[in-house]
């Protein structure tokens, strides 16, 4: 296992490197002057001289790729042309954020779409069967954006229950008096439109794939010596089918958790939650390339780490799988 | 004391033609201690006397007529609950499927401890020792208890389930092809063993297998089923030495011996007869070589050929 793991990182640095040289020629093939593109607009002709001498952009392009290689290589990823701050800067101000909204909207659709997709295979054919995946069907073939407009109005607009933008109320953050757990509550009370809107979209996807693997399960040998032993129901449906049915549900986490940063974006936007898929919007549509640069490598990265959690989940799951 | 009582056993599935009646009238005993094989070709009914007697048959599936009386209880009249209590506990099954049957993310031991703390009031610590006692029993090694099933050989996941199968101390198992996957070594030691076993533990055997040779060399008695029906039941000998029926005839006929005379295999010409269609007559008298017209419209009646030898023709 600890051999797989160190191999599999292998594969991770090299893929890395792979994407690092795609968005190096990437970036320079873009029309137009690599010059105007990296440096920022708005600063002085000898501002600018002195930037692109640090850039290297005077250089030939072997070494400036080998400058690019470097600057990453030690975490130095440029400054953003709108914040004025160190990319990096910018990044680890706003992953958080993403990474609160994302990772609690995918455990919650997964826990409900487990439970419930392991009740509809239970009750196959039944109005509860039905009711689930009509359920399941519906939501998941939404419209995200459409879905989290309509959640903005009603919830919003005209129910008023939920603030529609922003992740807290400066009130409450400015008073020295709050409380930390008056803070918490805040985000959370922000949180609560667009994690209703990720949790609908994706419960659904989880709820029908557990419910097929399911199904299948509960055709296998292992479930009739179950119920020969004289096992509960319960018993049988949660110790023996559910363990087996997980495995296909671990690879579906896993890849919502994989595209979590542009998947989010989405949402992000509508309800201006300040996380990195915002930013990636907002650094393109505004030519914060450096940023933008960053952004990409951002989701490269997390989309090649949750594969290895995935696999290495899997074997612990799955007494077969070994690496 | 007659441990199981099947009297005039009738099973049904519903299929999308109608219902198709796997299993018609179909009457034998056990004694403590004894055995019994079935016999007889794929979807006999042979199988699914045994899901019945487990209470498992699948949701298409019913029983339309008959008792099953264990230890004079009859199983018919049984809550869900109280057909659950007496499920590995009274009857425990060693099946068909022995490479399957074992759940691949649990531990071995872990699955039959699961099924002792169910029905006996121990902890998880007793129960533990007693499948430490089992694995002794069947002739593993104890410290491959906390393997997954994928770590065992054929052989030995064969030999979990029989020792799962001893672990409440049953007086019925009901044995379904337990030893088919297997290789013809590896068979003869485990038919051994689960001899062995079933006399130290006085445990009555319902042994199922479209085998006649291996049912012959384990079990006192001999059902041979065909169609659903049983055809002729009697003792091992008299039924493998002195077949009557013409369909245990031709069963006895199309397997090979290894210490008699070099002589051709004979197959079984034609197929049998499909349970959807209500059959009037005798259900074997399309492939039989001994057919009257007659045989076609009368249905048969048991004959005595000999002390506890019944055969159901009219002509034997």
């Amino acid at each position: 296992m600890k051999r797989f793991i160190i191999k599999r990182m292998a594969q991770v640095v090299v893929v890395l490197f792979l994407i690092l040289t795609v968005l190096f020629v990437l970036f320079r093939l873009a029309p137009g002057d690599p010059v105007e593109r990296m440096v920022d607009p708005n600063l002085t002709l000898e501002e600018a001289e002195h930037l692109v001498e640090q850039l290297g952009l005077k250089e030939p392009i072997l070494t400036q790729y080998g400058i690019y290689l470097k600057n990453f290589a030690m975490g130095h990823f440029g400054h953003s042309f709108h914040y004025g701050q160190p990319v990096a800067e910018v990044i680890w101000e706003k992953l958080p954020n993403t990474i609160l909204l994302f990772t609690t909207a995918v455990i919650l659709a997964a826990l409900v779409g487990v439970s419930w997709g392991k009740i509809a295979a239970w009750s196959k054919g039944k109005w509860k069967d039905l009711a689930f995946t009509v359920a399941a069907l519906v939501t998941h073939t939404l419209f995200l954006p459409w879905l989290a407009l309509l959640l903005v109005w009603f919830f919003g607009y005209r129910l008023e229950w939920f603030p529609i933008t922003g992740m807290m109320s400066e009130e409450v953050w400015l008073d020295p008096d709050t409380a930390w757990w008056q803070k918490a509550w805040d985000v959370g009370y922000h949180m609560m439109l667009p994690l209703l809107t990720l949790f609908l979209i994706h419960f659904g996807s989880y709820l029908l794939v557990m419910r097929s693997s399911m199904l299948d399960t509960l055709k296998e040998d292992y479930i009739v010596t179950a119920r020969a032993k004289g096992l509960s129901e319960k018993a049988i449906r949660n110790r023996h089918a559910a363990p087996n049915a997980m495995l296909p549900v671990v690879t579906s986490v896993g890849l919502s958790l994989a595209f979590s940063i542009n998947g989010g974006a989405l949402t992000e936007t509508v309800f201006s939650w300040p996380g990195i898929g915002r930013e990636l919007v907002f650094a393109v549509s505004h030519n914060d390339y450096p940023l933008a640069q960053a952004c990409f490598l951002l989701i490269a990265t997390v989309v090649l780490f949750s594969n290895v959690v995935v696999d290495v989940l899997y074997a612990y799951l799955d007494p077969r799988i070994r690496y | 004391m007659t441990l199981l009582d099947v009297q005039n056993l009738s099973i049904g599935y519903q299929t999308a033609e109608g219902l198709l009646q796997a299993v018609e009238g179909v009457s034998f005993s056990l004694e403590a201690g004894q055995s019994l094989g079935l016999v007889g070709e794929s979807g006999c009914g042979k199988t699914t006397i045994g899901m019945a007697l487990m209470g498992l048959l699948p949701p298409n599936g019913r029983i339309t007529g008959g008792h099953v009386l264990l230890n004079g209880r009859d199983l018919r009249e049984l809550t869900e609950e109280e057909m659950r209590q007496v499920r590995w506990k009274e009857v425990a099954m060693i099946f068909q499927a022995a490479m399957n049957a074992l759940n691949p993310v649990q531990r071995v031991g872990d699955q039959m401890i699961e099924a002792i703390v169910e029905h006996q009031p121990v902890s998880k610590a007793q129960a533990r020792q007693r499948v430490e006692g089992l694995y002794q029993l069947v002739g593993m090694p104890v410290e491959r208890i906390d393997d997954y099933p994928h770590q065992y050989s054929g052989g030995m996941k064969q030999r979990a389930i029989i020792a799962m199968a001893l672990a409440n101390k049953p007086k019925l198992i009901i044995a379904d092809e337990p030893t088919t996957a297997l290789d013809v070594i590896v068979q003869d030691q485990i038919l051994q063993e689960t001899k062995n076993l079933q006399h130290e533990f006085n445990i009555g055997i319902i042994f199922i297998s479209h085998d006649i040779s291996i049912v012959a060399e384990v079990c006192q008695t001999i059902g041979v089923m065909y169609a659903g029906q049983l055809v002729e039941i009697g003792g091992a000998e008299q039924v493998f030495y002195d077949p009557r029926h013409p369909y245990t005839k031709a069963l006895v006929a199309s397997f090979p011996t290894l210490a008699g005379e070099r002589k051709e295999l004979k197959p079984i010409p034609g197929e049998p007869p499909h349970l959807i269609n209500a059959i009037m007559g005798c259900r074997f008298c399309d492939r039989c070589p001994r057919s009257e017209a007659q045989c076609k419209l009368d249905r048969p009646a048991w004959q005595q050929v000999a002390a506890g030898h019944h055969v159901l023709c009219d002509h034997c």
